[in-house]
């Protein structure tokens, strides 16, 4: 196939040329998915406690509030 | 006069803990020793060679018979609430630092002459002849480790891997007063063949004076609550 | 600053940034004559080193303005910085070799750039590592600014002491001399380069400051709950 020929013949150095800015995406990507990771879980623990609060406001005079 | 009295209370009580059981001086001491047995046993061959290694080997010794002791001298604190004793106490907290550091260095100091003494023996080397060199070196190197340790030490007992902790912080910021040392040393081992000794001191000296200034400095934030 | 300068701007600004430096970096600079295409990764191996220490040196304008005024967004500022300034600093030490082996022939060199990059890298890891194994919150700013203080005087006396090593124990210039005799294209890419990764390293620390921001309004909504709970 056409871009196999083409492949062996680009010299080797290129191989480290292309590792080289992989890995600088590579870890951006990774650092960046788990930032959003990190958004996410605290984003629902936020709802988790804004939900108990409004909870807790409308049971105001008795009773625990189910926490 | 009152800092005075604060410094020597607490360096007396590390003092009279230690005499106790001696145990943090003592592993000290045999872990020193084991560093530099270990390189003179496996090198013994090539004499040249190790002589030339030596300074590396006693100082890397010294490096992690200090971190050993600075663990231990922190851990004790911590295992009977010291460390909360001492942040409610009202002292100035430098000066409990300058207590403990001194505490420090002079375990290390300890440790270190022994290590000096079986390193001459085995490597069958005298420190004699540049001896009021080697103790300028040896004391200014061991000040700046010795109260990086004790800074770092107090940091690391807050946290949940406090050995582990002391020794990250300690080797990437120690490591120009080692390589320092390491370098007089090895220039006064050799007779000073580039005849500016007073420089390399200066170097090694000026670098700790640094550090320890900045701990100093720094150990009341460290203490707060 | 968050308001003057919108976030999807600054986004556009990055990505801008970054599609023009590849350009420049692929289509504008002209080829080595030595090391061929492999030398292009210096267009990124330098950025990011000199972003790596901009990291630092915010982390310790953060931490002194902490200990004096006890702020809390300098505190999250100087904890941002650090998870950014490593990345990039990590970047910096694999493509150091990556271009290096090829090149010259060598993995790794202790030449002043690399050994800076190194022991900056392990002070990040360091500062990192105090960060997630603290227990006691309420030292914890405390701490990580007095070692955000300690490692910049730190990174001062590397920068001094490895040039005077270098001056004692001298190594053929390999890695160090890029900017002796550079070609003017390459010059700019370079300047353009840095830039860029600049606006990509605050845009990215502003991403994770929007984290902080969220865990200190969670923090705030739980004391105001468990004060409510307890009036009960």
């Amino acid at each position: 196939m056409l871009w196999r020929s083409n492949f062996r013949r680009i010299s080797v150095v290129n191989k480290y040329l292309f590792l080289a800015y992989s890995f600088v995406w590579l870890i951006f990507m990774l650092y960046i998915w788990n930032l959003s990771r990190r958004q996410t879980r605290l984003q629902n623990e936020l709802d988790e406690v804004k939900s108990k609060v409004s909870e807790s406001a409308s049971t105001t005079t008795s009773g625990p509030s189910g926490s | 006069m009152n800092s005075l009295k604060i410094i020597w209370s607490i360096l007396l009580k590390d003092l009279r803990v230690e005499w106790r059981n001696r145990e943090t001086l003592a592993s000290m001491c045999v872990f020193g020793l084991l560093i530099v047995f270990l390189f003179n046993f496996a090198f013994e061959s090539a004499r040249e060679e190790t002589l030339r290694l030596l300074p590396a080997v006693l100082w890397v010794a010294i490096a992690f018979a200090g971190v050993l002791g600075f663990n231990r001298s922190f851990s004790s604190e911590r295992e009977n609430d010291c460390l909360e004793g001492m942040t409610l106490a009202p002292v100035d907290p430098s000066m409990i630092f300058v207590g403990k550091m001194l505490a420090n260095l002079l375990f290390l100091g300890i440790a270190e002459v022994v290590m000096a003494f079986f390193a001459a023996l085995w490597f069958n080397f005298s420190f004699l002849p540049a001896l009021g060199q080697l103790l300028l070196i040896a004391f200014f190197g061991t000040l700046g480790y010795a109260a990086l340790g004790t800074i770092f030490g107090a940091i690391a007992a807050n946290t949940r891997m406090r050995e582990v902790m002391l020794t990250v912080l300690q080797f990437p910021i120690a490591f120009w007063i080692l390589i320092f040392s390491i370098d007089a040393t090895s220039n006064a081992m050799r007779g000073n063949p580039e005849g500016n000794w007073l420089a390399g001191v200066g170097r090694v000296g000026g670098i700790s004076v640094v550090f320890t200034v900045a701990s100093f400095l720094l150990f009341e934030y460290v203490l707060e609550e | 600053m968050n308001k003057k300068f919108p976030i999807w701007l600054h986004f556009v600004l990055t990505l801008a940034g970054l599609v023009i430096t590849l350009y420049m970096i692929f289509l504008y600079a002209p080829e080595e004559m030595t090391m061929g295409e492999v030398q292009r990764i210096f267009y990124v191996h330098v950025p990011a080193a000199w972003v790596s220490l901009l990291g630092f040196i915010i982390i310790f304008i953060a931490s002194i303005v902490y200990l004096m005024k006890r702020s809390q967004h300098a505190d999250e500022l100087a904890h941002a910085t650090a998870e950014v300034g490593f990345i990039f600093c990590t970047c910096v030490l694999v493509t150091g070799p990556l271009w290096a082996k090829p090149a010259w022939g060598i993995w790794w060199t202790w030449s002043p750039r690399l050994t800076l990059t190194f022991l900056l890298w392990l002070l990040y890891v360091a500062y990192l590592m105090l960060r997630s194994y603290l227990v006691n919150p309420g030292r914890a700013a405390n701490l990580c600014a007095v070692v955000g203080v300690i490692g910049f005087a730190d990174v001062i006396i590397d920068y001094m002491a490895i040039r005077w090593w270098r001056t004692q124990h001298p190594q053929p210039v390999i890695m160090g001399g890029a900017n002796s005799g550079l070609d003017p294209r390459m010059l700019a890419t370079l300047l353009v380069g840095v830039g860029a990764f600049t606006i990509l390293f605050f845009l990215l620390v502003r991403v994770r400051l929007s984290l902080a921001e969220m865990r200190r309004e969670l923090s705030e909504i739980r004391h105001a709950l468990a004060f409510k709970l307890s009036e009960d």
